[in-house]
């Protein structure tokens, strides 16, 4: 207590009084991030305002041995943000400055608690965009998009984070401060960068990005079709990818997801419909509306009831509202739900979305389906009320199904939201201990002492400290592990 | 045991043919399959062998010459599809597969992976991840960093171990693919990856511009950059690179386009006019000229064999400053000699400069006043260093070393850790 005492003196001392949060009721804010599955409120919560009041601070926090986490606005859906060992929370709220917007070299510089939203905004009066666009846009911010690897429905096209990430100014577990380039798009040594996007956290806080802006396209389309059923929706994307249209976006909602948003934001669509298309194609104006064409045709092809193209921006952001705001549309629906990220090879998207059907039927919870078509990623809504125990239990039974049937289908475990605490026991139906002790390799050349983000991505079982033990010891004796029947070998 | 054994062989011809920057190998194993990787490397673990992987041989004279090399581990045999379902645009292959029968078979399903290495068919997938390979089209699809999904690998002890999956989108687990990508075969054997893939275009284009001077050119350039025209690749090339293309003048812009016939018939009508405001003549090539002239320009960064004092560098700088760099190495070219010839990736920033005639100590020269050096590829033996640029977070790769190579057995003393 006297240590947590001293602390708070020395933290105040750089980054003032105002930048310390000790009080008990004031910390449960920050006992977890979007994913409510696991509290664990921290001991304390800083706000730097810079890159070199981060590094003091962290060089702080590990004199003292105390784990860190770094946070943004916690929209988080895996629980990467939650302290679930204690000790402080770095939070960037208070570094949410774009520092440079560079046109002529087609980046920006930011600090990481910009909102991914406005960045884009502000980019917008250059002609440019971010592309990453999670549906948590309006509210996540850039260090959260970096630290998860962040996708969204442009994805498909524009790729995911790590693609748009050029340098990054990030404070080691060490409190070593470095530019990991200078964002030019080659640099020396092993891909830093590379590797520090999407570790969760747990290999550093950045605290500056250089990151790529993307050239607004000069014309897009956008249609919405409708469908009788999934597997004749699902059989369109198959087609619409295998053909290589390449879309802008290509999200599915299901029946329980055009209820939802029909009455939220009045989109009159048919509640008969099974499903619905929400497909955006652009690029040059030239061309674009032949692709248009073929895009409809193949809807028209599956059976399409509707299809809708939505031609004034005005109706284009509409339609985009009601899908982007879908999740939180399912209100209207269940006083809580559990949101699923997973992914499985494309062709495969008929198959997962049936057992998905039959899941729901089977654990008596209805399961709503918005989400990333031409991916392939998943993001069924299971629909439950969490102040009943065994729905509760039942929630989290369909959630494992829907997971392992992803794995037995090709697929993985998330696709977007990343690990964190909530799947990480998930990680080893996926992976070999080998697989999993070359990534404890990794963290612990960041972090020996695993202060950065604890109890994060590695099994509760197997243990990150264990894995790289494991792995040191049979580097050094030169001896190999089990490798399982069906791997690539 | 015994059937690895009858794998390597000590022949001193094959030795010499596998030579890395001239350090001649104690032995040469050819593996049928990623287990016998396993075992090979597991057995040179015993013996405490320093072992240097070999695909096409195509960039073995990139980085310092090894400190000593007791087994090469050659890939080729390693050259089967391992999963293809077209229809999911994802594909699985061994690391021995070359650029050019991957480009082949892909070709038969309409697909593509869109990366134009320089010698495409003899450089390797595994090479490629290895060395960050680039080519022309990196201007808008990236290299097989930015295609990579998944990735197999033979640990320093022998042990494999994978990452990433078949699934084009996926954040399960850190991103090892970027760890062992571009990382010069010091971390691991390189024995499978995965990669998304893209169809094949309708229509294909190219226009090449030449100008009378650097500046017009680099004018053209901006205002190409800044329109809302996505050209694929955005190629500077000097006047020896032009004539190689067919195309007589000083300086040239090749900008190839891909798309449906009226995206392309826009991009070419506005890629003549805007030339024409800069003074520039302009030449468009179409089917067998398009392919023609693309990969004369990608293999213009071949480093595969190199005469004494030629010297290749891959310089990167920001967009913006390629001209400066262009500029300074003319510069160079009349104070140090070399007889620079020049090619750069103009829209994004990366170039290459190919140097003939110079003493290792005129080599030197060159890349102390070059600090944009990403590597040099060289027979000099006695360079100062062969890794210029700054490197940010020198004592974390240090580390990450000491976890996956702890003996420094792989690629020892190539690289900058």
């Amino acid at each position: 207590m006297q240590q947590l005492t001293q602390l708070v003196t020395a933290l105040r001392e750089i980054v003032g009084h105002d930048g310390v949060i000790d009080g008990a009721a004031a910390l449960l804010t920050y006992e977890a991030d979007g994913c409510v599955m696991d509290l664990h409120a921290p001991n304390l919560v800083v706000l730097p305002r810079s890159s070199s009041q981060t590094a003091a601070v962290v060089k702080l926090a590990v004199a003292a041995g105390v784990p860190v986490v770094a946070r943004g606005a916690g929209t988080g859906l895996s629980g990467g943000a939650t302290p679930i060992h204690g000790g402080i929370v770095i939070a960037t709220t208070r570094m949410d400055k774009v520092l440079e917007v560079d046109t002529r070299n087609k980046r920006t510089l930011v600090q990481p608690g910009v909102i991914n939203w406005e960045l884009s905004q502000h980019l917008a009066n250059y002609g440019y965009a971010f592309m990453p666009d999670p549906s948590s846009q309006k509210a996540c911010t850039l260090g959260g998009n970096i630290a998860n690897n962040s996708g969204g429905p442009h994805c498909l096209k524009y790729g995911m984070t790590t693609n748009h990430v050029l340098a990054l100014r990030t404070v080691l577990p060490n409190g070593e401060l470095i530019w990991t380039g200078n964002g030019s798009v080659d640099t020396v040594g092993y891909d830093l960068a590379g590797v520090m996007t999407g570790s969760e956290g747990m290999f550093g806080i950045v605290t500056e990005a250089w990151v790529r802006m993307t050239r607004l396209p000069e014309s897009l389309r956008v249609v919405l079709a409708l469908f009788p059923d999934i597997p004749s929706a699902s059989q369109t994307v198959s087609t619409i990818i295998a053909r290589g249209l390449l879309p802008a976006a290509l999200e599915m909602m299901d029946k329980l997801a055009i209820k939802a948003v029909n009455g939220m934001y009045k989109l009159g669509l048919p509640e008969s419909a099974g499903a619905a298309l929400l497909i955006e194609i652009d690029g040059v104006e030239e061309g674009l509306d032949d692709l248009l064409r073929d895009v409809t045709q193949i809807c028209r092809d599956h059976g399409a009831i509707e299809v809708r193209p939505a031609t004034t921006p005005a109706e284009q952001a509409q339609v985009w509202a009601a899908r982007k705001n879908a999740f939180g549309a399912m209100g209207r629906l269940s006083p809580s739900y559990y949101l699923v990220d997973t992914v499985v090879p494309r062709t495969k998207l008929p198959t997962i979305l049936a057992h998905v059907g039959d899941v729901s039927r089977d654990f008596h919870l209805p399961i709503a389906n918005v989400f990333h078509a031409g991916d392939g990623n998943l993001h069924p809504l299971i629909l439950f009320d969490r102040r009943d125990r065994a729905q509760l239990e039942r929630a989290l039974g369909a959630a494992t199904e829907i997971l392992k049937e992803s794995v037995r289908l090709g697929g993985v475990v998330s696709g977007e939201h990343g690990i964190g605490v909530e799947k990480r026991d998930f990680m080893d139906i996926l992976f070999t201990t080998a697989d999993l002790a070359a990534m404890a390799g990794l963290r612990r050349s960041f972090d020996p002492r695993e202060l950065f983000n604890p109890g994060k991505i590695f099994p509760a079982s197997k243990g990150c400290g264990e894995l790289a033990e494991l792995r040191q010891h049979a580097i050094a004796a030169n001896e190999i592990g089990d490798v399982p029947a069906g791997t690539w070998l | 045991m015994s059937d690895i054994s009858a794998l390597i062989s000590t022949d001193d011809t094959l030795c010499h043919t596998h030579a890395v920057h001239g350090v001649v190998p104690a032995r040469v194993a050819v593996p049928q399959t990623s287990a016998d990787v396993s075992a090979l490397v597991h057995l040179a673990g015993q013996h405490g062998w320093r072992v240097v992987t070999w695909g096409g041989g195509t960039h073995q004279l990139i980085g310092a010459p090894p400190i000593g090399v007791d087994l090469v581990i050659v890939t080729t045999a390693l050259n089967r599809v391992l999963q293809h379902e077209p229809n999911d645009l994802t594909i699985s292959v061994e690391a021995g597969m070359t650029m050019g029968v991957l480009r082949t078979y892909l070709a038969t399903h309409g697909q593509m992976l869109p990366v134009d290495p320089a010698l495409a068919d003899q450089t390797t997938i595994g090479g490629m991840i290895a060395t960050a390979t680039d080519g022309p089209r990196r201007a808008i699809y990236g290299i097989l960093r930015d295609m990579m999904i998944g990735i197999g690998v033979v640990e320093v002890n022998g042990q494999p171990s994978r990452a990433g999956g078949m699934v084009v989108k996926n954040v399960s687990g850190f991103d090892m693919m970027k760890l062992y990508h571009g990382s010069f075969g010091t971390l691991a054997v390189i024995v499978s990856a995965n990669f998304k893939l893209i169809p094949i275009p309708p229509v294909t284009a190219t226009v090449v511009a030449t100008f009378t001077q650097s500046d017009y050119a680099f004018a053209y350039i901006t205002d190409v950059m800044q329109s809302q025209l996505t050209p694929v690749t955005c190629e500077l090339l000097d006047t020896t690179l032009l004539q190689r293309v067919g195309v007589m003048g000083s300086w040239g812009v090749a900008l190839a386009c891909e798309g449906p016939q009226a995206a392309v018939d826009r991009h070419i009508t506005e890629l003549l006019q805007c030339a024409q405001i800069h003074a520039g003549a302009t030449t468009i090539f179409y089917n067998e000229a398009h392919t023609k002239c693309w990969q004369i320009i990608a293999d213009a960064s071949a480093v595969a064999q190199l005469e004494d004092g030629e010297m290749m560098i891959r310089w990167a700088t920001l967009p913006a400053f390629v001209g400066d760099v262009v500029e300074r190495i003319g510069d160079l070219g009349q104070a140090l000699g070399g007889n620079p010839q020049i090619h750069a990736r103009a829209s994004i920033g990366v170039g290459y400069v190919r140097l003939t005639e110079l003493t290792a100590r005129a080599q030197d020269q060159w890349l102390m006043a070059l600090p944009e050096a990403v590597w040099v590829a060289t027979t000099a033996t006695n360079l100062a260093t062969y890794w210029h640029a700054p490197v940010g977070g020198l004592d974390v790769m240090v580390r990450i070393r000491d976890e996956f190579d702890p003996q420094r057995r792989l690629n020892p003393g190539r690289f900058v850790v």
